[in-house]
């Protein structure tokens, strides 16, 4: 075995010994830890990123206790359009009123003339506007077309039904307020009452869910 | 060599040592506070979510099923010899409606919705169902679990609102006198126990098919009856084998 050495010695040159040996002591040297500074901007940057996160949170149950809410303010709201004009005739107006301690709500009546609500043939499929359904204006426009002139043979008149339920406001907090649409329709001649339900029916599956918060 | 070498490796001291681990710990207990929190925060917010679910599933029912109420006999009284269409009480009602695809074998059912306390002191709204083909109602039908639409509800009751003779509607009242025919209007009330952490908004319920499909007065109930008769007396039927 000590006979191996000197061979090794002589493959490996006695000048590199001290280099290699140097090294890392210099490099050892050089890390010295960090400095206060250094510290101070990794906690800063992890406090950030928690704070984010924290935020992140904070805006997820805010918005599910947001979704709640609508979804109560929705289902409200269908008793309420549900019942407009059951039993008793529609008329043009508004009202108001509450629903509990936390929902109120508005009710805006008001009879559309049924010939400004048909659009042109060509916008039937895409005419998504004003809250009116393609249902509505597809029997429209057949009952129009099978009459030739629609305004003036329209057999019932057309009401356009706007519900807008508020909640919120109390104690800070933002108030909310979530708006219904639909369109019933009323046989004018009151000795029959009950086609006027059927075809307000019909109409009752267009509620367009358009919440704008204020 | 030696004395650099053994300068540079001399280690920390016990301040620097405490000093690191402390506030390490510090950062430890405030990660796993955080962390908690949002754990915890997290599955409140998914049980709030949960909550309204339920709510919403139990009320898109009850106003698809009561709002499709058929006007089709499914028993008859024999003292007066009329037709038994709608049942209503204050705690329980009793109707024929159709089912929705996925729960039924086709064809009208009989679908009974009442309010029944629980063990633990709740009451439940249950549900009920059963074919009208071959219904008998003085058959209780024990064979079939009811259905738990809503739980941890405090008082409930149903009201019933038709029109009177003058075409006005009535007022609410919990009690439904003339089984023959269908109310206009059904309304749910539901207040739920304190730990359920939900409202149940008022449900007003107007029915699709008419009440006046039903009265005597016009043709298209003469029709209607004749078909309840029909399945009258197909469930007498059903009974006497």
């Amino acid at each position: 075995m000590p006979l191996s050495l000197p061979a090794n010695s002589a493959r490996f040159p006695r000048s590199t010994y001290p280099m290699k040996r140097i090294r890392p002591l210099r490099a050892a040297r050089r890390v010295r830890g960090f400095s206060l500074i250094e510290m101070v901007a990794a906690f800063l940057v992890f406090a950030i990123a928690m704070g984010v996160l924290m935020q992140i949170l904070t805006s997820a149950i805010h918005n599910t206790r947001q979704s709640s809410d609508y979804t109560m303010a929705a289902l409200w709201a269908q008793s309420k359009l549900d019942t407009v004009g059951v039993g008793v005739p529609i008329e043009s107006g508004r009202a108001n009123g509450r629903f509990d301690d936390t929902y109120s709500w508005e009710l805006d009546i008001e009879q559309v003339d049924p010939s400004s609500v048909e659009p042109p043939p060509q916008q039937t499929i895409n005419a998504g506007n004003q809250g009116v359904g393609s249902v509505q204006q597809n029997q429209l426009s057949a009952s129009n077309a099978g009459n030739g002139n629609g305004a003036q043979v329209t057999p019932f008149d057309l009401y356009q039904v706007d519900l807008t339920v508020f909640w919120g406001g109390h104690f800070g907090s933002n108030s909310h307020s979530a708006h219904f649409g639909t369109l019933r329709a009323q046989n004018p001649d009151p000795n029959s009452v009950q086609g006027v339900q059927g075809v307000g029916l019909n109409t009752r599956q267009t509620q367009k869910f358009g919440g704008n918060t204020r | 060599m030696k004395p650099i070498s053994a300068r540079v490796t001399r280690g920390f001291t016990l301040l620097e040592v405490m000093l690191a681990i402390m506030l390490l710990a510090v950062l430890l207990a405030g990660t796993y506070g955080a962390i908690r929190t949002a754990t915890h925060a997290m599955h409140s917010g998914e049980l709030a979510i949960d909550r309204t679910n339920r709510l919403r599933v139990a009320q898109e029912f009850l106003r698809r099923q009561v709002s499709r109420i058929m006007p089709l006999a499914f028993g008859q009284d024999e003292s007066t010899n009329t037709n038994i269409v709608f049942e209503g009480r204050a705690n329980s009602m009793r109707f024929v409606a159709p089912m929705p695809g996925y729960l039924s074998k086709g064809g009208p059912y009989v679908q009974t919705l009442s309010f029944a306390g629980n063990r633990s002191g709740g009451r439940q709204l249950l549900f009920t169902d059963s074919m009208l083909n071959g219904f008998d109602i003085d058959e209780k039908p024990e064979d079939k679990e009811p259905a738990i639409l809503l739980d941890q509800i405090a008082d409930g009751h149903f009201e019933f609102r038709t029109l009177d003779e003058n075409g006005e509607l009535t007022d609410w009242s919990d009690q439904w006198d003339d089984p023959s025919v269908t109310p206009v209007m059904v309304r749910v009330v539901v207040r739920m126990r304190p730990e359920a952490r939900v409202e149940f908004p008022e449900m007003d319920i107007p029915l699709m098919l008419d009440v006046g499909a039903v009265r005597g007065n016009n043709r298209p109930g003469q029709v209607m009856q004749g078909v309840g008769l029909q399945t009258g007396a197909r469930a007498r039927a059903g009974s006497s084998n």
